[in-house]
């Protein structure tokens, strides 16, 4: 096996970039979106339990 | 007439139909500029994607792949280029739609109310835009015209015709939706004639080039470039695509906040999908036909001589799509500040909205002139602005955004200082250098240089001068301003029971879990085949 450490940090990167996007993105959801969409989840099962 | 020229005028006009059709949804300004804010997922990610990739990627950048290896530019100027479109949409791009801001000049408007400041502002950007996308438009016309056989005048005036008829007619309209169709004839070159050419040269033969030509998979490459040169490339990349108005003004189309965050996942993974793609069959090209001069030429030999008829005609389309997508972009820009920036805001000029479109289609049609006359001509000048022009916003306006979004001392003496001790060092050491008066280190240009006087500037500018009374309100207001409110707040006044907005929440999960699996396996896939 010949291991080429640059090929790694070309694809690396690339992979590296997607999971940059992924970690932003899935933070903003966590931080502005969450507490809403969990409130509307709360309200909805109470609106079909009554 | 052969087949070339059959394609060149049949991709044109599809084009300019498309765009025509597209002109009974201009109905007031909002149409015009951002489409009415009706851009959905697919246009969005189409837009940003086919803005990014441009002729540079397919000829300049494809050249250094093929003689010196995909590593070159890749592995870290082009890390740079991906991770700055990651910053102009989900950072600067996404902060000024929350802000309402139809142009990037509205940012500056709405903060500062300060003419200096708009002046310059503009100034910088009509210089940016117009020099960067005008070489690009001469040098992908003259390889063009060689390929077509056709003389390159006749290019240009068909190309900026076409412009013209797109940008003018339906505005923001016409060049999402071409884009989108550009776009799609890019991702034939990624994902099927890219990978066809490295079929052909062998994933074994593509390894054994390390051999032949000794350093092809490094950093360094076959020419053995100084790693303080790819320091640099990664430096000058993220700091002139992190601001650059061709990307951040791809948001504010946008339909919502969910779209923006879809985009940022989906459309940034196809930068490092369609780039690498493209370089390492330039890499298959070095296997295939050694010796290819220049060498910049090889994406277009790969697809004239080593795909069937039908491949090359998608190649020879997706390379006036890289050339059109990035032009169109750079160029409606520069109409909308002429007609909206300057027209309407600077003189003051209270428009209706049909006056209001019908000044920024005179001005689309006046920069399509201004375009096709300088790139005929093609005067010393331009090439000498085209040196400065797309690094402009790098040293200029990214460190004032960045402050001004961030720092409520942030005040118009110190932007507008910035963006002059930015702009003036970085050309007056641009020139030293050329002239051979001084010279920098290893790793340090130019722009570094002009990027850290200018911060240096803002930042003992705000310290000298307290920012004035409107300017704290701006920045307070701004504060609160966000594209997850607003969202959140029209998807309930739609739907109060909240069902769509859970769903498009989910629906962004989805899409991030998909893009890391499909990334995770591609890349994965390439440094298995390459690495080990």
């Amino acid at each position: 096996m010949d291991f080429k450490p640059y090929v790694l940090m070309l694809f690396g990167n690339a992979l590296l970039t997607t999971v940059i996007c992924c970690v932003v993105v899935g933070l903003i959801l966590l931080r502005e979106y969450r507490p809403t969409i969990a409130r509307l989840k709360r309200e909805r099962a109470a609106n079909k339990r009554g | 007439m052969n087949i070339t020229l059959v394609i060149f005028v049949t991709v044109l006009a599809a084009y300019v139909l498309v765009a025509a059709g597209l002109t009974r949804f201009i109905k007031n300004r909002d149409d015009f500029y951002v489409m009415g804010e009706q851009g959905s997922t697919l246009l969005i990610t189409g837009t940003l994607a086919a803005t990014f990739l441009s002729a540079v990627t397919l000829m300049g950048i494809a050249g250094i792949s093929y003689s010196e290896g995909p590593l070159v530019i890749g592995a870290l100027g082009s890390f740079g280029a991906w991770l700055g479109t990651l910053i102009a949409v989900v950072y600067i791009g996404r902060k000024m739609k929350a802000m309402e801001c139809r142009t990037m000049m509205d940012f500056f408007d709405r903060r500062f109310n300060n003419k200096w400041v708009s002046v310059v502002a503009l100034i910088l950007m009509v210089i940016g835009l117009l020099g960067y996308g005008i070489i690009q438009l001469i040098g992908a016309g003259l390889v063009l015209a060689e390929i077509i056989n056709v003389p390159f005048p006749v290019i240009i005036i068909a190309f900026t015709f076409a412009l013209m008829i797109f940008c003018s007619l339906s505005g923001m309209y016409g060049v999402v939706y071409t884009d989108t169709m550009m776009f799609f004839t890019m991702l034939a070159i990624a994902f099927v004639i890219s990978p066809m050419l490295i079929g052909d040269a062998g994933m074994e033969n593509l390894r054994g080039l390390g051999d032949t030509l000794p350093g092809y998979w490094t950093l360094a490459g076959a020419n053995d470039r100084a790693l303080g040169w790819s320091i640099s490339q990664f430096l000058v990349w993220i700091l002139f695509f992190a601001c650059t108005p061709a990307l951040v003004s791809r948001v504010f189309p946008a339909k919502n906040d969910f779209v923006i965050l879809k985009v940022a996942i989906i459309g940034v993974f196809f930068a490092p999908a369609m780039q690498l793609m493209v370089y390492l069959a330039a890499g298959a090209m070095q296997v295939i036909q050694p010796g290819i001069e220049p060498a910049d030429r090889a994406m277009i030999v790969g697809f004239m001589d080593h795909t069937n008829p039908v491949l090359a005609g998608v190649g020879l389309a997706g390379l006036m799509a890289s050339i059109m997508s990035t032009a169109s972009t750079l160029f409606v820009l520069t109409g909308f500040a002429l007609a909206r920036d300057l027209y309407e805001k600077l003189f003051e000029k209270k428009l209706d909205e049909k006056r209001s479109v019908l000044a920024g289609r005179i001005s689309q049609v006046i920069v399509s002139i201004i375009v096709c006359v300088i790139a005929i001509a093609r005067p010393a000048g331009i090439y000498w602005i085209s040196i400065y022009a797309g690094s402009i916003f790098a040293v200029a306006w990214l460190p004032t955004i960045v402050a001004a979004m961030q720092w409520r001392r942030t005040n118009a003496a110190a932007v507008l200082s910035c963006m002059l001790v930015g702009s003036i060092s970085f050309i007056l050491l641009g020139e030293l250098e050329r002239h051979e008066l001084i010279s920098y280190p290893a790793g340090i240009d130019n722009l570094m240089i002009a990027f850290a006087l200018g911060t240096i500037t803002l930042v003992v500018m705000c310290f000298a001068r307290n920012p004035s009374p409107y300017e704290i309100e701006r920045f307070n207001e701004m504060k609160g301003q966000r594209m997850s409110e607003i969202t959140i707040g029209r998807f309930l006044a739609a739907d109060a029971s909240g069902a769509t907005l859970i769903r498009e929440y989910r629906r962004v999960w989805m899409a991030l879990i998909a893009m890391l699996v499909v990334a995770g396996g591609l890349w994965g896939y390439f440094f298995v085949q390459l690495g080990l």
